[in-house]
């Protein structure tokens, strides 16, 4: 299964529907950071497997097989434990293509149960905000974090809303789990 | 005051459907009187019952529900935001200040509106309501309860359910005569055939109180859509409708707090699908989806500013 698989299920393709996302309708979207916005990241919980044993030089081995990638980050381990792999780059469509063929890749090398979550960056109101897609599910769902651990639910249910409008399978709202302190 | 009509404009798909329901519910009105004369039961009679039960209601409404709800009259002194606001949106609305303002001792978040007429219109709220919402959210739920005043709601789906009460008392009348031999009749002058004709007019009554139900509570979700439209209007904010709506609903307390990487282990759990709604509920409920109604409020908000033009 590719990790961004419920993009293909739905009738839009899949760079159609990440735009549409930053394109809410009576969202202003902050133009200033708009870097920001082309930025992604795979969550991934690590094993015994070869992969996570040396896992700076097995992420750049993916990463030369993937071109248009602009920038790598590997967090090797949070306070949770869970390997990050931040990928940058210079266009917001580029970027999915990049997630999408990297999560394929570590998918093919049987790492596919490895994978918790994909990220996508965004700006909303001057408010970070970030597209989950949990791997599992298959599903996704908004994070608007604020200060203190808090987060600004209410804008969160819009866009809850607006991708369920836009035909994206949206996670039922019990399980928007929050991922604090992302490290991009 | 506003002119309502130049300013919030119609929505003529709403309005349609209101329609349609109710020439289905004219239908069904129609196929019950015929059954009545089909079977020979005296028309007036059910009707004396009927409409003399729903006026009873209709007249009584106020005091009635205050009555079953336990909801105290409060007066200005009391609950001075209260009184304030809703004078303010009476007047925006074009309709009196209701007669009772009330508060009903309840934590669970709601709020109604009843009265035969603006002039004897009461509307109660929840404390759990009024601790749960910010001022503008309760505006706007105020807003929504006074649409319905306005709308005059207790009328129309009071008169429409008399068809629902009719049925009802049929449906028990024939169910009790079937049970005590009054399907049976005589049989040496040909009580058979009279047996036949009121169980097939039993089933017909099943079918119009089912299907009148339906309508009736598809009407009833039309006009909770229109109050919300009207109420929203009348406040000047649909999204703080709709920020209360998902309050009231609770659908923000689901969300969890636990971090995603903490219940990755619990991984087999995500693979079981959201329970979808059960469709006959839906079909049988008075009050559409919360995400309908805040899908409906959005798109309201978007559109907003064009209603002015």
């Amino acid at each position: 299964m590719s990790f961004l698989s419920s993009f293909f299920k739905s009738k839009k393709n899949d760079m159609d529907i990440l735009q549409s996302i930053l394109r809410i309708e009576n969202i202003n979207i902050n133009q200033k950071t708009n870097e920001l916005l082309f930025s992604s990241a795979i969550l991934l919980s690590p094993s015994d497997h070869d992969f996570f044993k040396t896992f700076s030089v097995s992420v750049n081995q993916i990463t030369r097989k993937i071109p248009n990638i602009t920038k790598i980050n590997i967090v090797d381990s949070d306070e949770h434990g869970i390997k990050w792999v931040i990928l940058s780059s210079t266009s917001f469509k580029n970027i999915i293509s990049v997630t999408d063929e990297f999560s394929k890749i570590i998918a093919s090398q049987n790492l596919g149960d490895r994978m918790i979550a994909g990220i996508f960056k965004s700006n909303i109101n001057s408010q970070d905000c970030y597209w989950i897609c949990n791997y599992s599910s298959s599903k996704f769902y908004p994070f608007v974090p604020q200060k203190n651990k808090t987060r600004n639910s209410e804008l969160e249910m819009t866009l809850g809303h607006t991708l369920s409008k836009l035909g994206i399978p949206v996670e039922p709202h019990e399980k928007w789990y929050p991922i604090w302190d992302a490290p991009f | 005051m506003l002119d309502n009509k130049k300013i919030i404009g119609t929505d003529y798909q709403l309005t349609f459907r209101m329609i349609l329901t109710g020439f289905l519910l004219l239908l069904a009105y129609m196929a019950l009187f015929s059954l009545l004369l089909f079977t020979g039961i005296p028309i007036f009679l059910v009707l004396f019952f009927g409409v003399g039960m729903v006026f009873f209601q209709y007249y009584m409404s106020d005091k009635l529900v205050l009555k079953t709800t336990r909801a105290k009259v409060v007066s200005a002194e009391e609950e001075p935001f209260l009184h304030q606001t809703i004078e303010q949106l009476s007047n925006t609305a074009g309709i009196p200040k209701p007669r009772n303002i009330a508060v009903m001792d309840m934590e669970a978040p709601n709020a109604f509106a009843t009265g035969r007429s603006p002039k004897h219109a009461t509307v109660a709220v929840t404390s759990g309501l009024m601790k749960k919402l910010t001022n503008e959210e309760l505006e706007a739920v105020l807003g929504h309860e006074l649409a319905h005043i306005k709308n005059r709601d207790v009328m129309v789906m009071t008169w429409a359910s008399l068809i629902v009460v009719i049925a009802g008392y049929l449906m028990q009348m024939l169910f009790w005569m079937s049970l005590f031999g009054g399907f049976g009749g005589n049989r040496r002058e040909g009580g058979g055939q009279a047996a036949a004709m009121m169980m097939a007019a039993y089933v017909g009554v099943i079918i119009i109180y089912f299907f009148s139900q339906i309508l009736i509570s598809t009407l009833s979700r039309y006009r909770e859509l229109a109050a919300d439209r009207d109420g929203s209007i009348i406040c000047g904010s649909p999204s703080n409708l709709a920020s209360a709506l998902r309050k009231i609903s609770g659908q923000i307390a689901l969300i969890p707090e636990k971090d995603l990487r903490q219940v990755e282990h619990a991984n087999a759990f995500f693979i079981i699908p959201a329970l979808q709604g059960n469709a006959i509920a839906s079909l049988m409920s008075s009050h559409p989806k919360t995400e309908i109604r805040i899908e409906k409020l959005n798109q309201l908000q978007n559109n907003y500013w064009q209603l002015f033009k």
